[in-house]
Parts: structure tokens; C-alpha cells; sequence
């Protein structure tokens, strides 16, 4: 389990150097122009704070990157020593749901804009329960009753136009 | 000026924005496993429609509501609502088993209060004398002291150190989104007007903090079954009195300055403070054998301590604008919003809202205890509320949330790209408070490196011969390599 997270850790590290590189070589040159006047004669222009930033985080990712090889080696040398243990591994259901969940929101988020509060909200929170699972009636009554309260409180109370 | 402060609090409306805020704040301390920052992110939205005094009672009544709220699951299921109250637990839980809950939910309140109390007084003797000394504060000590607030941070994060190093500088680099403080270009904005203003902290708060429990709560959730965990809540009346409780003034007086001095730290915090008051109250004891087996020191010690933080946490916000945890950030971007900076000018400019905030959280310890006292019974039965309702209620308030910041829908879609940047984040075990941190911060950081280096014609040895300055980088040093030598002292201890 150690061991897969430190690989995993490895990943995340040179994932993030990658993106730092293309960060500072490509990004930062596209989308900050520089100002004539102010670049001639000031060493620090628009780019330079983002730059400094984009070589930190290519430095400490890099650093990342090497402490958790360090870890692996490390871990490796333990697992050799010890005899190994099946790891228990989580359903494959359980593990989706939070990326279902995000799907919903994002939904949610989509048919706010585009079909107004009270349609969206009637939509989506009722399928949110559902795919966690729950069955019982007088609960989606009462996401439906707490969006009434929102819906009341934003438009009435802080005079917020809700799509 | 003292008539307008007294006029302010004492409005109507400001008064039931305490008690809403405290009431909200308590009920969601209450709820296992959403925390202070939780609370207040909560509630953010509510107040952009209201005016700035208003809106900051609510945040702080649920601040210190919050706080104290995770004291009453601790001791009544041995689940702290909060981390801070995980101190709690440890003799609140034994003495409930005992059949004394009631005296310590009655400690706890009492302690919490008067806690709260001294921490407000500590804010309102203090800051405005930080506040005079520091106006000869200048850009690189400015600096200087964000260095080492971002460094207290990220030391907070423990052996996590290159971790929260990493994320405070994707919170400095998000915060480069935007119109370029100083030339005036645009910067890292896609070609999107929405983006003109930058990143509103506010939308990344809700997503990081709330969207994101969502996310983590629903795996948790699914399968779960639908009914609340929580059984009924077995309740029997206070026989401890309040002087009793007095008696143990020592307990409560030192923790409380623990508690003050702890919180005035950026990134520190209730946790920390907790768990250090009840270690130093059993080390003081003259019976610390019954510590962790039901004594009611054990239950003042740490809540008067966490909730001595609340307001000691403000000391540099309300200062430097320098945020010292993610609560106070959150307290930081909605004083953005509303237009107001914090900082060394607020004293001068801003006298009577100043004074109004600090007298406002007597009043809001003040109405905590009154509340706990009348309430503690419903509060407690917050905690039965299903779960499983949570995530669909919690959506609903941070889409609209979102939305209310400038009545624009890209921010509902910030919002969410930052509920699954938290998750992710948080599924490789990064510290989501540096990054906020380093968010809030970053222009002010941004701002006062350019502005030192025009001072010194591009010399950064500026930072280094100016005593103050050398003095805040030091303490940043330290708080940074703090953790790394202790996981190294363990380590070398391990080995033999």
C-alpha cells in the first residue's frame, strides 16, 4: 500500500514538473505580454513574478520527484524483508461514485445556467441521492424543502436574480 | 466615534446576525466532520447582499460558534465535531460514559465562553498597538512578514513540507491570474474578461472547502445506508454549577493565554492550542492520573484554549491583513469583497468598523453562552441529521453560492473546477491550506516585492540588512525546518 503510494507520489511529481516546464516555456510567454516602455529599462516586467514562481515549483517538483523515489527504494528494500500481504482493495463502485458525484454537479452547474435554478434543482439533487444510494422517499422531500428555504433566502432576502 | 460603534452593534440587525451566525456555526461544529472553515465558507454567500459589518457578525458568530460546536459531539459520541475539539473528547466522552454529560457539556460551554471572552479582550488591547507599531512597517518587511506567514503554513503541514511548499506556490501563481497590479497587463487570462478581476478567492473557497467534502463524503456515503449514525442522545440534567466550574480558574485562565499566544501565530490554530492546554494542565494537576478517565479539567483546559483563538487569529488579520489559518482567510476574502483592506491603514481610515468588530465579539461570546445554555439539547440532536442529505443540500447552497458573487455563472464553473482541484489535491495528501493561503496572499506579496525592489534599484539583499525584515525571514526559517528536524529526530530515535 506504502509502496503504491509513493509510486503514486512519483507520478503526481513529474506530472507537476511537466506541467511547470510547459508552464513557464509556453504559457507564461503566449498569455503575459510585455511592455516595451517597461521592459527596456525595469528588470522586473508582468513576467517575471510568475516565472520566478514557475522555476520554484519546477525545483521543489523535481525535489518531489527524488524524495519519493528515495521512498520507493526505501519501501522496496522493507518489502523484500517482510512476506507480503494482499492489500484489501475498495469496491469499484465505491471508488466511482465521487467521480459521479462531480459529474452530477457539473450538470448541475451546466442546467443552471441554461435552464434556471428551479428546473436544474428539481433535476439534479433527486439523481445526486440516488447515486448514493438512498431509498427513502421523505429525504428527496426534504433536499426539495431545503431548496425551497435557498431559493427564498437568495431572491427575497438578498435580492440575488437566480437565473 | 464611540457612540456610531455602540449605535452599530447594538442595531437590530447586527444582533440577530450574531445569533444567526452562532447558531449556524454551533449546529455545523456539531456535524461530524465539517470543520470551522466549513462553517464559515458556508455562509460566505449569505453575506454579499448585506452590509460589511453585518456579514462579518455572521462569519464570526459561526466562527466561534463552530469552534465550540465540536465540543458537543466529542463529548456526547466520542466523534469531535471539529479537530480542535479532539482534546475534548478525551475527557468529555469518559465522562459522559460516566453519566455526567451534561456538567461537561456545561464545562465545555463555560470554559469556551470565557475563553472566548479574554481572547476578545487580548484582540482589543492589542491590535491597535500592533497596529501603531507597525506603521513603519515598509514593503520589504511587508514581504518578509508574508514569507513568514506562508512559512508557519506550510510548517503546519508537519513532515508534508515539500508538499506545502508546492501548494502555497500554486496558490502564489494562481493569484497572478488577472490584471497585473502594477504595468497594468493583462495576465494569464486566455483571452476570457471574466478572469479581468482574477480569481475571486471567494468561488475557490467554496469549491476547495465545500464541493470537495462533498466529493470525499459521497464515496464514504455510498452504501452506507441512509439513516443517521447517530443514535438518540441520551441527556440528563447539569448537576455541576457555574461556580463550581470557576473554581477552576487556573485551568481556564492559563489556557485561555495559551490559547491567545498560539492563535496570534499565523498557522497555528485551535488544534494546536487544545492540545497543548491539556497537556500542561495534567502536567500542573495535582491528580493527573485522572486525566483521560472523565475530569472536568480535562474538558476546560481545551476548550477554553480553542476558543481563545478566535479572536487572537484576528490580531494580524486585522493588522497586517495577513491571514493566519484558512478560517481567517476565508474571513480575509470576504472583507475583499466587500471592499475592505486590511491592514496598517484600517486603524486610521477605518477606525469606528474596527472597533465595532472587536467590541462585536464580546457580545458574540457573550451570545454563545446564552445560546449554549438555552439550546445545547437541540444542538446535539443536529448530529443525527442523515448524512446522506448533506451532499445534495451542500451542492445547492454553493452553486447559488457561486452564482450570488457577481451574479455570473463562470464563477459557479471556478467553483466547481476547484471542488475536483481539492479533491485530487487531497487524494495525494496535499495540504489544501498553504495553497489558500498563498492565494489571498499572493498580490499583497506580489505588490510589495516590486515595490522593495524599486526601493533598492533591483537588489534583493534589501530583504537581508533590514533587522525586521532578517527577523521575520528567520522565524519563517524556523517554522519551516521545525517540522523537518523533529520527523528526523523520530526517525533517528526509530532506528535506535
Amino acid at each position: 500500500m506504502e509502496l503504491k503510494k509513493a509510486r503514486r507520489e512519483f507520478c503526481f511529481m513529474a506530472v507537476l514538473l511537466v506541467l511547470s516546464i510547459l508552464f513557464y516555456t509556453v504559457v507564461i510567454p503566449a498569455q503575459i505580454p510585455l511592455r516595451s516602455t517597461w521592459g527596456a529599462d525595469i528588470a522586473f516586467t508582468s513576467r517575471t513574478y510568475p516565472s520566478l514562481l514557475a522555476i520554484a515549483l519546477m525545483g521543489m517538483s523535481a525535489i518531489g520527484m527524488a524524495d519519493a523515489v528515495r521512498k520507493i527504494f526505501v519501501l522496496k528494500r522493507r518489502a523484500a524483508e517482510q512476506p507480503r500481504k494482499e492489500s484489501a482493495k475498495e469496491p469499484l463502485a465505491k471508488a466511482l461514485v465521487p467521480y459521479a458525484v462531480f459529474g452530477l454537479i457539473l450538470l448541475y452547474g451546466v442546467l443552471f445556467a441554461k435552464i434556471g435554478y428551479i428546473w436544474s434543482t428539481l433535476l439534479v439533487p433527486p439523481a445526486l441521492l440516488a447515486v448514493m444510494g438512498c431509498r427513502k422517499w421523505t429525504y428527496y422531500l426534504y433536499v426539495y424543502g431545503f431548496a425551497a428555504v435557498v431559493y427564498v433566502l437568495f431572491r427575497f432576502v438578498l435580492q440575488v436574480v437566480l437565473p | 466615534m464611540s457612540l456610531e460603534v455602540l449605535q452599530t452593534i447594538f442595531s437590530v440587525r447586527n444582533l440577530l446576525m450574531m445569533n444567526v451566525g452562532v447558531a449556524a456555526g454551533v449546529t455545523i461544529g456539531a456535524l461530524p466532520g465539517l470543520n470551522v472553515v466549513f462553517a464559515i465558507a458556508i455562509l460566505l454567500p449569505l453575506t454579499f447582499g448585506m452590509e460589511s459589518i453585518a456579514g462579518m457578525y455572521l462569519m464570526l458568530g459561526a466562527y466561534c460558534g463552530a469552534v465550540y460546536g465540536g465540543s458537543i459531539t466529542a463529548i456526547l459520541i466520542n466523534t469531535p465535531g471539529t479537530p480542535a475539539a479532539c482534546a475534548t473528547a478525551l475527557d468529555g466522552y469518559p465522562l459522559n460514559r460516566k453519566g455526567r454529560a451534561a456538567d461537561a457539556l456545561k464545562a465545555a460551554l463555560v470554559a469556551s465562553g470565557a475563553g472566548g471572552l479574554l481572547s476578545a479582550a487580548s484582540l482589543l488591547f492589542f491590535a491597535p498597538v500592533i497596529a501603531k507599531a507597525s506603521l513603519n512597517i515598509q514593503a520589504p518587511e511587508y514581504f518578509s512578514l508574508c514569507i513568514f506567514g506562508l512559512c508557519t503554513v506550510i510548517g503546519i503541514a508537519g513532515d508534508k513540507v515539500i508538499k506545502g511548499i508546492i501548494m502555497a506556490l500554486l496558490g502564489l501563481t494562481c493569484s497572478t491570474i488577472g490584471i497585473d497590479p502594477v504595468e497594468g497587463t493583462q495576465r494569464l487570462m486566455f483571452g476570457n474578461l471574466n478572469l479581468m478581476a482574477g480569481l475571486k478567492p471567494v468561488s475557490i473557497l467554496l469549491g476547495v472547502f465545500a464541493l470537495c467534502e462533498i466529493l470525499f463524503k459521497s464515496g464514504e456515503l455510498y452504501g452506507a445506508g441512509p439513516g443517521s449514525t447517530v443514535g438518540a442522545i441520551k441527556y440528563q440534567k447539569a448537576t455541576i454549577k457555574v461556580l463550581d466550574i470557576l473554581k477552576h480558574w487556573k485551568e481556564w485562565l492559563f489556557s485561555s493565554i495559551y490559547g491567545i499566544v498560539i492563535g496570534t501565530v499565523p498557522g497555528t490554530g485551535g488544534v494546536i492550542a487544545a492540545m497543548f492546554s491539556y497537556n500542561d494542565a495534567k502536567r500542573r494537576s495535582k491528580h493527573p492520573e485522572e486525566f483521560g478517565q472523565g475530569c472536568i479539567e480535562g474538558v476546560i483546559a481545551p476548550e477554553a484554549a480553542n476558543n481563545a483563538t478566535t479572536a487572537a487569529t484576528l490580531i494580524p488579520l486585522l493588522t497586517f491583513g495577513i491571514p493566519g489559518d484558512a478560517s481567517v482567510a476565508v474571513l480575509l476574502g470576504a472583507l475583499t469583497m466587500q471592499g475592505i483592506t486590511p491592514g496598517l491603514s484600517l486603524f486610521s481610515s477605518e477606525g469606528a468598523w474596527v472597533y465595532s468588530i472587536m467590541l462585536g465579539l464580546f457580545l458574540i461570546n457573550v451570545f454563545m453562552l446564552l445560546q449554549g445554555a438555552a439550546f445545547t439539547r437541540i444542538f446535539a440532536n443536529f448530529s443525527r441529521i442523515p448524512p446522506v442529505l448533506l451532499p445534495p443540500c451542500i451542492m445547492i447552497l454553493c452553486v447559488v453560492g457561486a452564482y450570488s458573487i457577481s451574479n455570473v455563472s463562470f464563477d459557479v464553473f471556478i467553483m466547481i473546477g476547484a471542488g475536483l482541484f481539492g479533491f485530487i489535491m487531497k487524494k495525494f495528501e496535499m495540504p489544501i491550506q498553504p495553497f489558500i493561503v498563498g492565494l489571498v496572499l499572493g498580490e499583497l506579496m506580489e505588490t510589495n516585492l516590486r515595490r522593495s525592489l524599486v526601493m533598492s534599484a533591483g537588489s534583493p539583499a534589501i530583504f537581508f540588512t533590514r533587522p525586521v525584515s532578517v527577523f521575520f525571514l528567520a522565524l519563517g526559517l524556523l517554522a519551516l525546518a521545525a517540522p523537518l528536524l523533529r520527523a528526523a529526530k523520530e526517525r533517528n530515535k526509530a532506528a535506535g
